[in-house]
């Protein structure tokens, strides 16, 4: 598949889907944000993790929707998957173009100018350094592509809102897992 | 026509946020000797959070005697719209626009202020030239400056980490860069007209 015809795909697919105000967007996700870090008393760790949570769910749920609604060609390999991924998916779901970057045959980055998400947004200062904002995408990728038998490991890298100029976001393949329906349909 | 204070006041006449231009404006000396005033002696202990942070700060704090006179006019703040109650109050949807006008001339400023729908109130302390009180013309300037003042408190309040109708404090440097922009477009505006007519 190649780079281009997977961003004309995207590109075409933001455009038909139905739209919302980033403002109510982005204030929702704030809000869900500080109701986190408020149960969370201070731990860091355990915000991060919450939010990977929250972002693994709605990774599961949304890659059946985007293969449904987009026809991207098989993937032959992960680079394919990369530029499906940056290219369609993110386009066609948040209206960002992501640049891809190849690392290694088992890890590729994702880059962002800008990310719907901070808009409005500025940390405080106990948290600046420690929370990561976007790590929902983290958790959209890890379940989305777990989903389709890849285990990932996601990190947020770089982070507009710690001062970086882009949000990266690393993806490294773990483990490509045996196709299988979960243990409760193993026939014994 | 200089602004010398900025403040930001909320549904209970409380100081949410209050700054000065950084340009030495209001170094000029009054016929009094208020030295004694001016040096950063916080009385009412409000920016006392604000002195340690004060090096990230991007506005200066404004001196003690600013902060008093602005504290003098509530009285006549509170005459005008009403002493803040706690329930609902319908006067405010009587009212009509949002600006107040000149609230009170206090030795050689006058205080001009502007309210919003949610009782969050932003007074500027601007000097008076002459004897003679604002034209029009030259109050259209201080109407465009309390316009963007409020839209940085918007913008401010969108961010999910901030307090509501708290004390603004940082992180808070987008809302202070443009309560920057803000005060340097009005003293740009104001110097333009005196060019003009002298």
């Amino acid at each position: 598949m190649s780079k281009s015809s997977a961003s004309t795909n995207g590109a075409t697919l933001w455009a038909k889907t139905p739209k919302a105000n980033a403002e109510l967007f982005s204030l929702t996700y704030g809000s869900l944000v500080t109701e986190v870090v408020r149960d969370a008393d201070g731990n860091v760790n355990e915000i991060n993790e919450q939010l990977e949570k929250i972002g693994y769910s709605i990774g599961i749920r949304s890659v059946d929707e985007f293969l449904a609604k987009s026809n991207a060609a098989h993937c032959r390999s992960l680079q394919d998957t990369a530029q499906v991924l940056g290219k369609t998916a993110f386009k066609m779901f948040l209206g960002i173009d992501c640049d891809v970057q190849i690392l290694s045959p088992t890890t590729f980055s994702l880059i962002m100018q800008e990310n719907p998400l901070y808009l409005f947004v500025e940390l405080p200062e106990n948290y600046k350094e420690t929370l990561q904002y976007a790590i929902l995408y983290c958790g959209i990728i890890r379940g989305a592509l777990e989903m389709l038998n890849y285990k990932v490991e996601c990190t947020l890298v770089k982070n507009i809102l710690k001062g970086d100029d882009v949000d990266e976001i690393k993806v490294e393949l773990k483990q490509i897992l045996q196709d299988g329906a979960g243990d409760d349909y193993k026939e014994d | 026509m200089s602004l010398h204070c900025l403040a930001l006041l909320g549904n209970k006449n409380e100081p949410l946020y209050l700054c000065s231009p950084s340009t030495d404006v209001d170094v000029e000396k009054s016929p009094h000797d208020d030295s004694a005033l001016d040096d950063d002696h916080d009385v009412f202990g409000f920016l006392e959070d604000m002195a340690e942070s004060s090096s990230e700060r991007k506005t200066r704090k404004p001196s003690i005697r600013l902060e008093t006179m602005i504290h003098a006019s509530l009285d006549r703040l509170e005459e005008i719209l009403g002493a803040p109650r706690k329930g609902i109050s319908y006067g405010k949807f009587k009212r009509g626009s949002h600006w107040l006008g000149c609230i009170c001339p206090i030795e050689e400023f006058e205080i001009y202020g502007y309210t919003t729908s949610s009782d969050v109130k932003i007074l500027a302390l601007i000097e008076r030239e002459g004897i003679v009180p604002l034209k029009k013309r030259k109050e259209i300037d201080i109407k465009i400056l309390f316009t963007a003042v409020h839209d940085c408190y918007v913008k401010y309040t969108m961010n999910p980490f901030t307090k509501i109708r708290g004390k603004i404090e940082p992180p808070c440097s987008e809302f202070e860069e443009g309560i920057l922009a803000a005060m340097q477009q009005y003293n740009d505006a104001v110097a333009a007209t005196k060019m003009v007519t002298i």
